[in-house]
């Protein structure tokens, strides 16, 4: 009788325990839909599409990359870098890379990347985007634009961003 | 055991399941309210920028119409009608200024309206839920300088700055110079122009020189004439437009609203007061640097309608025979004071801050805000917008 009545009073503490354990665990679990660290990235990729866009719309690509006959300007990557770096506020990175866009001929497109040097205002000692500043950073936004040259040639600028001290 | 010992520990179990629950749920919510607050001060800024940038308002052409005022505005956006994504109407952004502290603008939507149709204003009330700051700038900013003491000068030095304030390198700066004449045929006067256009490209420090040494736009001989130089960088994209009058009239403000042109007397120490006798063309430049000539009519009572002086005809308001066109940049008029010619000119929307427009107060110490950022057009030009927002209590 007495070792029923013991038996019985554990499992009721042994049953709040769980549900004691079973709240604190959600309580650092439980986020509320659309953080802010969703609505800052939702802004950085607004932020982004806009600034390439401008630049897309008096034909800016089209000076920085190519020359007057076509060509890849010498050291575009750097020019591109410093334009970009230039217009973006001081706590945000990016990481640019450009595709030139073209048929394959089964009819697939074929993305080869443009540039040879990293095009970022993150980069760790070999020149090369550091992957690292942008996990540390928290916010990522990762934009695709699509632009026609003068020439005809479609190019496919892909900008990652990242928001410096939201992680 | 007891059933007594049973019933004891049972309620004090349940005692500290419901205590522990409670407060588990209290902190819970009170940790999360945080973020819930700050994401939805997020979600209105957001909302809110949208709103003024890419929609047009109510009714549509509020910019223009001029029956339209702070009771009748309806909607409030600034977006140009069939104009594209972050393409901006100039004469609704010319709306939120509010004039300077000697001509007040009249056709100014203040931004109790503006709070009001955007929800941050409690007008029954009488108070702000979310104080705002939302300026609009040219993205490039441009000073342009003299560089020589001749006349009409030969030289000019620029400085372009993006709007991040660093300096624009291997922007393209093309100058158009622009010379205005009277020409005197018998009783007859006639009003021209001629023009001039060189380009260079700035150095790493975003500067240049323009030098029109061997390109000064020819006047006719004896004709009354004064110079203007018309400015325009593009830094991949981005445009920007500056103007510098070389004989500029600065007793004279010029403002340009709708489609009136408000001359007033400015008191300028040491310069002698004088009349100012204005000729009533006006001269229109585009972002596209074409020149319109575009008659003025005095709308003032009065009879010395091309007269400004200090005193009694301290102001005057011209209707233009034709509305400016949404790229009209500059409206100029020439004046003679002194027996001396000279330029006054209006830029349309105000060069470099075309908008800062605000509630009433400044966010306190701790306050969150949240400030958003775009790059708008209003014609050919480009503007970095930024709108600043923060709740009045927390």
């Amino acid at each position: 009788m007495m070792a029923k009545a013991i038996s019985r009073i554990i499992e009721a503490v042994v049953v709040a325990l769980l549900i004691l354990a079973a709240f604190s665990i959600s309580s650092y679990l439980i986020l509320p839909p659309n953080t802010p660290h969703q609505r800052a990235s939702q802004d950085l990729t607004k932020f982004g599409y806009n600034l390439l866009s401008s630049l897309a719309a008096n034909e800016g690509f089209d000076q920085l990359i190519y020359d007057s006959s076509g060509r890849l300007k010498e050291g575009w990557e750097q020019q591109l870098k410093v334009v970009i770096n230039s217009l973006i506020p001081h706590n945000i990175i990016f990481n640019i890379t450009v595709y030139n866009a073209t048929l394959n001929e089964l009819g697939f497109v074929d993305l080869k990347e443009l540039n040879s040097v990293a095009i970022s205002n993150a980069e760790d000692e070999f020149g090369r985007a550091n992957e690292a500043v942008f996990l540390k950073a928290g916010e990522n936004a990762q934009i695709s634009y699509v632009y026609t040259t003068r020439w005809m040639k479609v190019i496919v600028i892909n900008m990652k961003l990242a928001l410096l001290g939201s992680a | 055991m007891s059933p007594t010992y049973e019933y004891i520990v049972a309620i004090l179990i349940t005692v500290m399941m419901v205590g522990y629950t409670y407060y588990s749920l209290t902190s819970m919510t009170s940790s999360q309210l945080q973020l819930v607050e700050e994401e939805q001060l997020d979600a209105v800024a957001e909302r809110l920028f949208d709103k003024i940038l890419l929609t047009q308002g109510s009714p549509e052409d509020w910019g223009s119409n001029l029956y339209v005022n702070n009771t009748s505005l309806k909607d409030l956006g600034l977006s140009l009608k069939h104009g594209g994504m972050y393409e901006l109407d100039v004469d609704k952004v010319m709306r939120l200024y509010p004039g300077s502290t000697e001509i007040l603008n009249p056709l100014y939507i203040n931004s109790t309206t503006f709070g009001t149709l955007a929800g941050l204003y409690d007008r029954d009330r009488g108070y702000w839920k979310y104080g705002f700051r939302l300026s609009i700038k040219t993205a490039l900013n441009m000073t342009i300088e003299r560089a020589d003491s001749k006349s009409p000068t030969e030289k000019f030095r620029v400085n372009v700055k993006n709007y991040m304030d660093k300096p624009a390198s291997n922007a393209e700066v093309k100058g158009t110079y622009i010379a205005i004449y009277i020409v005197k045929q018998g009783n007859q006067e006639y009003f021209d122009y001629s023009y001039t256009t060189i380009k260079n490209m700035t150095d790493w420090s975003g500067q240049t020189i323009l030098d029109f040494k061997n390109n000064i736009p020819s006047v006719p001989q004896g004709s009354q004439n004064a110079y203007c130089l018309v400015v325009t960088a593009n830094y991949y994209g981005l445009q920007s437009q500056n103007s510098i009058i070389d004989n500029e009239i600065k007793t004279l403000g010029l403002t340009i609203q709708g489609k009136y042109l408000i001359a007033n007397f400015t008191q300028v120490e040491d310069i002698a007061r004088g009349a100012h006798h204005l000729e009533l063309t006006a001269l229109e430049l585009t972002s596209s640097l074409n020149i319109i000539l575009n008659p003025a009519i005095d709308v003032t009572n009065g009879k010395a309608g091309k007269i400004v002086n200090y005193g009694g005809k301290n102001y005057r308001v011209y209707e233009l025979q034709n509305p400016p066109s949404q790229d009209v940049i500059f409206v100029g008029l020439l004046v003679k004071k002194l027996g001396k010619w000279g330029l006054v000119f209006a830029s349309r929307p105000r060069t470099p801050v075309a908008v800062d427009y605000m509630s009433v107060g400044i966010p306190s110490a701790g306050i969150k805000t949240v400030t958003m950022s775009r790059i708008v057009k209003i014609g050919e030009n480009s503007y970095y917008t930024e709108l600043t927002l923060w709740r009045t209590s927390e």
